[in-house]
């Protein structure tokens, strides 16, 4: 496609994005609870568009369907395994947004570190946070420098798209804060999903005669894809290496966790979680028969992660529609990525330089904050530089290292001797096991690296407070509040 | 008046009991459900080469999650 027509469109969008960004700054206040959580007041409908495309980035159309076209429905098994993971949001969400509004917190480091009575605990996680999602914002930045050069023949080099990303997600977050982020949020998931529909329904109507031959030709010319193992990629210890870490995603990934903090009330919040899963339930299924339809339109792809951008480019796509569909995948990655930025910023500028430099005022720990924000951005770019194969397997490592902070979160809400430093040594301990095996390639006994990272953290947390003193004022009125206050609004 | 309040509060730590079971059923309940999600089409699947295999297993595993979630969550309140 000539690469004229795709900076038109991305055109359209910045504008149209940046219009919704300035609009939603009408209203916005003073300090970190209105910059980086709207004024915990998001509503049920923005607070589940925004929680949507937060958690689904470049990743759906073209990790996901890349998976199914190189390994066939275990893909989806993963994927609705990390949606049923929303499971943990029933029992979590009300416990972060009851404390989130008595105790003012930010962000879940700041709340962990309040009920371990650790400032270090705080940074520890913070840092945690920084390591973890710089690599996988940098995987989505990879999304769209994949995409725009795919579609343009290579025409718009990879790192084009890279930067538009970058400026776009560092403008978007700077802009009005979280007002910002979740109203473009709001704008950019429902592009993603009905581009994303239409085309499928298009390309599956068109190119394959219905959904029913589709399935019929995926039974007969590629049975082993609807089976695992299948053609080779998912065994079972490969599946759990994947599913694993995105099934605790809702409560490890702070972009996500922090949205916890912000709807305005329960109903908000159930609206939010609700709508989230209907739409991670629709997203998954246009995504995954997007991946077969690629199998059985371009079976001999020598990269995967291609299916995407040479499919849209088929003449049986009609070009807006296929412009159409790389915004739509373009603003599911700049949604994660403003959003991650934003919780960086927030987590390094209020547990990170806020502990270091105690005695700042909010102000200044904002003024810092909205500094960070351009310099994450850059780090983020540089990484995805290095261009690694497969988008997928880099965006769990990612997940895998924030896996280690499982325990320390669980033990936060359902066990009252957990301590600080059971919960240092165990995130410490379990991110260095992540980060060696990652970098390393080794699998002990065949299992990824975020099986044996959360077998190590759990391990550490409970020999680690079982050896130091519980913080026991802190952690009896944190859970003894939340004990009245969840049968109060009837929660788990 | 000391019967009529002893027998509140009896009913009241019922209920702190029942309120806890509740979630722990639902916990169990979860965890049977995710390990199903993560064993049965490895294990018993594995030679249903049909759309009515490991495919619809999982979307009927992800529609019964979201059910589950729909009904713990109807009963927040503001």
């Amino acid at each position: 496609m000539e690469s004229i027509y795709i900076y038109i469109a991305i055109l359209i969008y910045i504008v149209l994005g940046t219009g919704v960004a300035y609009v939603s700054r009408q209203g916005l206040g003073q300090g970190m609870t209105d910059f980086f959580l709207a004024n915990r007041s998001v509503g049920g409908i923005v607070g589940a568009l925004t929680y949507s495309a937060t958690t689904y980035s470049a990743f759906m159309m073209v990790g996901l369907a890349g998976l199914t076209y190189k390994g066939g429905v275990g893909a989806m098994g993963f994927e609705l395994i990390y949606l049923s993971g929303l499971v943990l949001v029933a029992f979590f969400g009300p416990r972060f947004w009851l404390v989130g509004k008595k105790y003012n917190f930010v962000t879940p480091a700041e709340m962990l570190g309040y009920r371990y009575d650790s400032n270090v605990l705080a940074v520890v996680v913070a840092i945690s946070y920084c390591v973890f999602l710089i690599p996988y914002s940098a995987v989505q930045l990879m999304g769209v420098g994949y995409l725009m050069s795919g579609m343009s023949g290579g025409s718009i080099d990879f790192m084009t798209g890279v930067v538009i990303a970058t400026l776009l997600a560092i403008t978007w977050s700077w802009m009005a804060g979280l007002r910002s982020v979740a109203w473009t949020d709001s704008l950019q998931s429902l592009v993603m999903i009905i581009a994303a529909t239409l085309v499928v329904v298009v390309v599956v109507g068109k190119g394959l005669g219905g959904f029913g031959n589709m399935f019929n030709t995926l039974e007969t010319e590629y049975p082993q894809w609807l089976v695992v193992p299948g053609p080779g990629l998912f065994s079972f210890k490969t599946f759990l290496g994947l599913s694993l870490p995105w099934f605790f995603f809702s409560i490890t990934n702070p972009q996500v966790s922090q949205r916890l903090f912000v709807p305005k009330s329960m109903k908000s919040m159930r609206f939010t979680v609700m709508g989230f899963v209907i739409f991670g339930f629709i997203y998954t299924l246009i995504s995954i028969i997007w991946g077969f339809a690629a199998k059985i339109l371009l079976p001999n792809l020598a990269n995967a992660d291609l299916a995407t951008a040479t499919l849209l480019v088929l003449p049986i796509v009609p070009k807006a529609l296929a412009l159409i569909v790389m915004v739509g995948i373009t603003a599911a990655a700049i949604s994660t990525i403003d959003s991650i930025l934003l919780t960086l910023s927030s987590v390094i500028s209020r547990d990170i330089y806020g502990n270091f430099k105690e005695g700042q005022s909010e102000e200044r720990q904002l003024y810092f904050g909205k500094i960070v924000i351009p310099i994450i951005a850059l780090l983020a770019m540089l990484f995805a530089r290095m261009q690694f194969d497969l988008i997928a397997i880099l965006s769990v490592a990612s997940s895998a290292g924030l896996l280690v902070t499982v325990p320390t979160i669980f033990g936060a809400f359902f066990w009252k001797k957990g301590t600080a430093a059971g919960s240092i040594i165990s995130i410490l301990g379990g991110g260095l096991v992540s980060i060696y095996l990652q970098f390393s390639g080794l699998k002990p006994l065949g299992h990824w690296p975020g099986v044996w990272a959360l077998i190590v953290a759990l391990a550490l947390y409970v020999i680690g407070s079982y050896l130091t003193r519980p913080p026991q004022e802190k952690a009896g009125e944190f859970l003894s509040y939340l004990s009245s206050a969840l049968k109060e609004k009837g929660a788990l | 008046m000391d019967n009529c309040d002893n027998t509140k509060d009896e009913n009241q730590n019922r209920g702190e009991e029942r309120m806890s079971d509740r979630a722990l059923r639902w916990a169990l309940f979860f965890v049977i459900l995710i390990i199903s999600a993560i064993t049965v089409p490895f294990i018993f699947l594995q030679s249903t080469f049909k759309i009515y295999g490991a495919f619809l297993f999982w979307l009927l595993f992800a529609v019964i999650a979201i059910i589950s979630v729909g009904f713990i969550t109807n009963s927040w309140r503001d």
